[in-house]
């Protein structure tokens, strides 16, 4: 569970979606606007939003919230999926995105795209969309032998690995070289840069622009 | 795959800039590889 304090040092800020019952955890549903009952009273340099848009019902929201976030000249990193399947708690509501889909909206928006990407490799589909599991990284280089210590004993280690062993040796098969752009993608990445003169008036509660560039 | 977004941000990321990681569940997401690899990068372990 993660809380302000078990962070290793002010300088990173954690917030999530998922309400828990602990008060002190940090709560931000970017569907929602940002405003001071959230405690935002700052920006920040780099405001890095990960593994979030899928489970987000309004990005085009959740872009204005992220740059009301996001200090002059500071930067916005969106990490998504590509191409996912549909996966628990929060709600879930998007299959992924492509780069362009965030890059184009945060254009409209008064954002410079410094980096707009998508990546994956065959293996990566596979695991994401037939074995349907996020395997770790030595899982991900040897399928087939890496047997993943369980919390619960062995023997529920080895019945998981036979469990997923079909789906192993088919990972094993095809190739894990990830590049970008690939058809197989499943993971987005686009970065983004507030300009120093920031005139566009974002209004959470106004979804157009109020001024042009 | 997640790693390799946190990867790819390394060299985005700022020596003293203050950030706000926003995640899905703050139950489990400290947990996420990417989260660990950006965590490992801003503080990297002491020798």
């Amino acid at each position: 569970m993660a809380f302000k304090h078990d962070l290793p040092s002010p300088k990173i800020t954690f917030f999530g979606v998922e309400s828990i019952d602990n008060a002190e955890v940090n709560f931000l549903d970017l569907n929602m606007g940002v405003d001071d009952k959230h405690n935002f009273f700052k920006t920040y340099d780099l405001v890095h939003c990960a593994q979030v848009f899928e489970h987000i019902f309004d990005i085009k929201n959740a872009l204005i919230n992220l740059i009301t976030l996001c200090k002059s000249n500071g930067l916005i990193s969106i990490s998504v999926p590509a191409s996912c399947r549909a996966h628990g708690s929060p709600e879930y509501f998007s299959a992924g995105y492509e780069p362009a889909a965030i890059a184009n909206l945060a254009r409209i928006f008064g954002m410079s795209v410094e980096l707009q990407v998508k990546f994956g490799s065959p293996r990566s589909y596979l695991y994401e969309h037939m074995i349907r599991r996020w395997p770790d990284k030595k899982e991900y280089e040897n399928p087939i032998l890496r047997m993943t210590a369980g919390r619960k004993g062995k023997t529920r280690s080895v019945l998981r690995w036979l469990k997923y062993l079909p789906g192993r040796f088919a990972a094993q098969m095809v190739s894990g070289v990830i590049l970008d752009n690939s058809e197989f993608a499943t993971q987005t990445l686009v970065i983004l840069r507030k300009p120093g003169k920031f005139d566009v008036h974002l209004d959470v509660n106004n979804l157009n622009r109020k001024s042009s560039l | 795959m997640r790693r390799i977004a946190a990867e790819r941000l390394q060299e985005f990321l700022l020596k003293d800039g203050t950030i706000l990681l926003n995640v899905a569940a703050v139950g489990s997401s400290l947990n996420d590889p990417e989260i660990q690899w950006l965590l490992s990068m801003i503080y990297p372990p002491q020798k």
